[in-house]
C-alpha cells in the first residue's frame, strides 16, 4: 500500500509539472468542444487529435488524449441535455430526462447533476483504478461469451424503463435496433446481410449517422410543428442556478451512489462499455425511485444515474487497457493505438517498465477531474444561454452540424443520406410513441450480443443451458429474466387490482 | 393517431415479413454453430408477432374526434397536428434540409450550407435581410475555419470552379 501511494505520489510530481496541467487544460476544454459538437464524438475526436501528439513526450501526450476523453464524455452531455442531441450512444439514456429538464427551465440544474455526478463517479473510478487493477483485471478475464450474452440481454431490461408508455412499442423499436446492427459483413462468416449488394453497405450503418438522425433531426421536425419551437421555461441563468437545491440533492444522491457502482462494473468488461453502464444504471434508478413515473418526464435522478455510470466506466474501462493490453471501448482501442506508436505496450509490465507513464497517467485522471468540474460549474451558464436563441436557428445549425459529423464519418454522401431518412424515421417514431432510445439500445448492443449469443451456442454444440451452467452468466440470466418479466406481472397485477375495484 | 397506429402496426408486420423472407435465403446453421441467418430470421418473427399486438393496441386505443383533436397541443399525440401558421415553415425546412442533404457532396460545404441558411433564416427563421446576409456569409466562414483549420474535419470542397 505504501508503495502504491508513493507511486501515485511520484505519478503526481509528473502530472502537475506545468507543462503536464497544460496539456490536461487544453485537453479537456478541446474534448468538451469536440464532444459538444454533434456527431464528432470522443472516439473520433481521440483519433482527430491522435496525429498532434506524434511529436509529443509519450507521457504529456497521453495525458492530453485523457483529458481529451473525459472532456468529450462531459462534453456530449451538453448537447443531449440541451438539443436532445447525443454526441455518442453512452449519452442517450442522458436525454430522456436531461432535455425534458431543460425545457422546464431547468437546463443548468440538469448540467449541474450531471457535472457533480460525472466528478463523484470520475474520481471514485480512478481511485478504483489506482487500488484494484489487478483484481478487476482477474474479474473481466472470468467474463466469457456467456456472461457478456447475459449481461447485455440484461441491459436490455432498460427497456421497460426508456420505452414510454407501451411496452410493446419500447420491444418494437428494440428489434429494430437489433435488425439494424445486423446490416453488414456477418461477424463470424464475412457473409454480407442485407447489404442488398451495396458495398458501402457492407461495414454497416454508424452508430453516430443513426443517432444524430434520430434524435437530432427527429427532435428538430417535431419541435419545428410549434411556432417558436418546443416551449422552453426561461430562468436566470446564474451559476448558482446550477447547483441543486436540498431536496433534489437528496433525491439524486443514491443516484450517484448506484449509477457509480454499476459504472464501475460494467466499465470494466472490455466491450461492454459506459453506453450498457448508462442505460443499466437508468433502469435501476427507475425501478429503485420512489417516483418512477416521473422518469422520463425531468426527474432529476434520470440524468444523475447514467451521468454517474458512464463517467466511472469511462474510468475504470482503462484498466483492461493499461493491466490487460485489451481496449474496453472505442476509445480505449485508439488510446492503445497512440500507446504502440510510442512504443508502449500495454499489460502487466506496463506498470514496471514505465513507471512514469502509467503513474503520470493515473495521476493526471484525478486532475483533469476537478479541472472539468470548475470549468463546467461555470461555464454551465454560457450553456445553457444557447436555449435562448430562437429555435429556428438552433434547428439550422443542428442541422449543419449534423450534416458535417455523419459526412466526417467516412467521408461519404451516403451517410448524409441515411441520417436524413433516420431523422424522418425518428421523427416517426416520436409522434407515435415509439421510443428512438430503443432502437440505439438495439443497434448499439446488437453486434456484441449476437456474437456472444453464437460463440456460446457454438461452445456449448447448441446447448442453450449454457446460459445457466455457469455462476456469473445463471445469476445474471436470472436477474435478467425477473427483470423483463417483472414489469409484465406489475402491469398484470395493476389490472387485476383496478378489475377487483371495478367489481367492488 | 388510431390511422397512424394502426398503420405503424402493419408496417411493422410487412418489414417482419420481409425480414423472414430474405434471413431464410441466409445458412440458418454453419459448420459450427447458429448461421448468418439465425439472428435474423428470430428478429423477422418477433417484428410479425410485435405488429399483432401493435394492431390490437390501436384498437383499444381510442380514436382522436375533432374536438379532441383541437385541444392536442402540436407537440403532444396526433400525428401530423401543427400548431398555427407553422405547416409552411415546416415544410420549407423539411425541404431545405433534404436538399442540402443530397446536394452536399455535389455543392461542397461552403455552398451547400450557405444556401441552406438563407432559405432556413429567410422563409423559416423569418429574419430580415440584413440578418439572413450576415449568416449567410458568416456561418460557412465560421465552421469551415472551425471544422478544416482547426479541427481538421474532412468536408466536402465542392465543384473545382469554387
Amino acid at each position: 500500500m505504501l508503495e502504491l501511494l508513493q507511486s501515485l505520489g511520484d505519478g503526481f510530481r509528473i502530472a502537475l509539472t506545468p507543462t503536464n496541467l497544460l496539456f490536461a487544460l487544453a485537453g479537456v476544454l478541446a474534448g468538451m468542444i469536440i464532444g459538444a459538437l454533434p456527431g464528432i464524438g470522443t472516439v473520433v475526436g481521440v483519433s482527430l487529435l491522435l496525429p498532434l501528439t506524434y511529436g509529443m513526450d509519450p507521457t504529456s501526450a497521453i495525458i492530453m488524449l485523457a483529458a481529451i476523453y473525459y472532456g468529450a464524455q462531459y462534453g456530449g452531455t451538453i448537447t443531449s441535455v440541451l438539443m436532445n442531441l447525443p454526441g455518442e450512444a453512452a449519452t442517450v439514456a442522458t436525454t430522456l430526462d436531461g432535455y425534458q429538464m431543460a425545457r422546464q427551465g431547468r437546463a443548468a440544474k440538469a448540467l449541474g447533476i450531471a457535472t457533480i455526478g460525472s466528478f463523484v463517479a470520475g474520481t471514485v473510478g480512478v481511485i478504483v483504478v489506482t487500488l484494484l487493477s489487478p483484481v478487476l483485471a482477474n474479474f473481466a478475464l472470468k467474463f466469457g461469451p456467456p456472461e457478456y450474452f447475459a449481461l447485455i440481454l440484461l441491459g436490455f431490461t432498460a427497456i421497460s424503463a426508456i420505452g414510454g408508455s407501451s411496452l410493446v412499442k419500447g420491444l418494437t423499436s428494440v428489434i429494430l435496433g437489433l435488425l439494424i446492427s445486423t446490416v453488414g459483413l456477418d461477424i463470424m462468416t464475412g457473409r454480407p446481410r442485407f447489404t442488398f449488394g451495396e458495398d458501402w453497405l457492407l461495414g454497416g450503418l454508424d452508430f453516430v449517422v443513426v443517432a444524430v438522425g434520430l434524435f437530432g433531426i427527429g427532435e428538430i421536425l417535431d419541435g419545428m410543428m410549434t411556432p417558436g419551437g418546443h416551449p422552453i421555461i426561461k430562468t436566470s441563468l446564474s451559476w448558482r442556478n446550477s447547483i441543486p437545491s436540498a431536496a433534489e440533492w437528496i433525491r439524486s444522491r443514491w443516484a450517484i451512489v448506484r449509477g457509480t457502482l454499476v459504472g464501475l462494473a460494467i466499465g470494466v468488461l472490455p466491450g461492454a462499455g459506459s453506453t450498457l453502464a448508462s442505460f443499466i444504471a437508468y433502469s435501476v434508478e427507475r425501478n429503485a425511485s420512489k417516483h418512477p413515473e416521473e422518469f422520463g418526464k425531468g426527474a432529476i435522478e434520470g440524468v444523475a444515474a447514467p451521468e454517474s455510470a458512464n463517467n466511472a466506466a469511462s474510468a475504470t474501462a482503462m484498466i483492461p487497457l493499461l493491466t490487460l493490453g485489451v481496449p474496453g471501448s472505442g476509445t480505449t482501442a485508439v488510446l492503445l493505438g497512440g500507446f504502440l506508436l510510442w512504443g508502449l505496450r500495454p499489460g502487466p509490465l506496463l506498470f514496471t517498465q514505465h513507471p512514469d507513464f502509467a503513474w503520470g497517467l493515473i495521476a493526471s485522471m484525478y486532475i483533469g477531474n476537478m479541472m472539468l468540474v470548475l470549468l463546467n460549474i461555470f461555464a454551465i451558464p454560457v450553456f445553457a444561454s444557447m436555449l435562448r436563441i430562437p429555435y429556428a436557428i438552433q434547428a439550422a445549425f443542428v442541422v449543419i452540424f449534423a450534416l458535417v459529423g455523419a459526412y466526417s464519418i467516412s467521408n461519404n454522401q451516403y451517410d448524409v443520406l441515411i441520417m436524413i431518412a433516420f431523422g424522418l424515421l425518428g421523427f416517426a417514431m416520436k409522434r407515435l410513441d415509439f421510443s428512438p432510445a430503443g432502437l440505439i439500445l438495439g443497434l448499439v448492443l446488437g453486434p456484441l450480443a449476437e456474437l456472444s449469443l453464437r460463440q456460446s451456442l457454438t461452445l456449448s454444440r447448441g446447448n442453450w443451458a449454457i446460459f445457466f451452467e455457469r455462476p456469473i452468466s445463471g445469476a445474471l440470466m436470472v436477474l435478467a429474466i425477473v427483470a423483463l418479466a417483472w414489469p409484465l406481472a406489475r402491469r398484470a397485477l395493476v389490472q387485476r387490482g383496478d378489475l377487483i375495484e371495478a367489481d367492488g | 393517431m388510431r390511422v397512424a397506429d394502426t398503420v405503424a402496426a402493419l408496417c411493422v408486420g410487412l418489414l417482419g415479413a420481409t425480414v423472414i423472407a430474405m434471413a431464410r435465403q441466409l445458412p440458418y446453421e454453419a459448420d459450427y454453430g447458429p448461421g448468418p441467418g439465425f439472428l435474423p430470421l428470430w428478429l423477422g418473427v418477433a417484428l410479425v408477432t410485435l405488429s399483432v399486438f401493435l394492431l390490437r393496441e390501436s384498437r383499444v386505443t381510442p380514436a382522436s374526434d375533432d374536438a379532441a383533436l383541437a385541444a392536442i397541443p402540436a407537440n403532444q399525440p396526433g400525428f401530423l397536428h401543427f400548431g398555427p401558421g407553422a405547416l409552411t415553415p415546416w415544410l420549407v425546412f423539411l425541404a431545405s434540409t433534404v436538399i442540402v442533404s443530397v446536394l452536399f457532396e455535389r455543392l461542397g460545404f461552403a455552398l451547400a450550407i450557405g444556401l441552406f441558411m438563407f432559405v432556413t433564416m429567410r422563409w423559416v427563421a423569418k429574419l430580415s435581410w440584413l440578418g439572413t446576409l450576415l449568416f449567410t456569409v458568416l456561418t460557412p466562414l465560421m465552421l469551415y475555419i472551425l471544422f478544416l483549420r482547426l479541427l481538421m474535419v474532412p468536408v466536402p470542397v465542392g465543384p473545382s470552379w469554387l
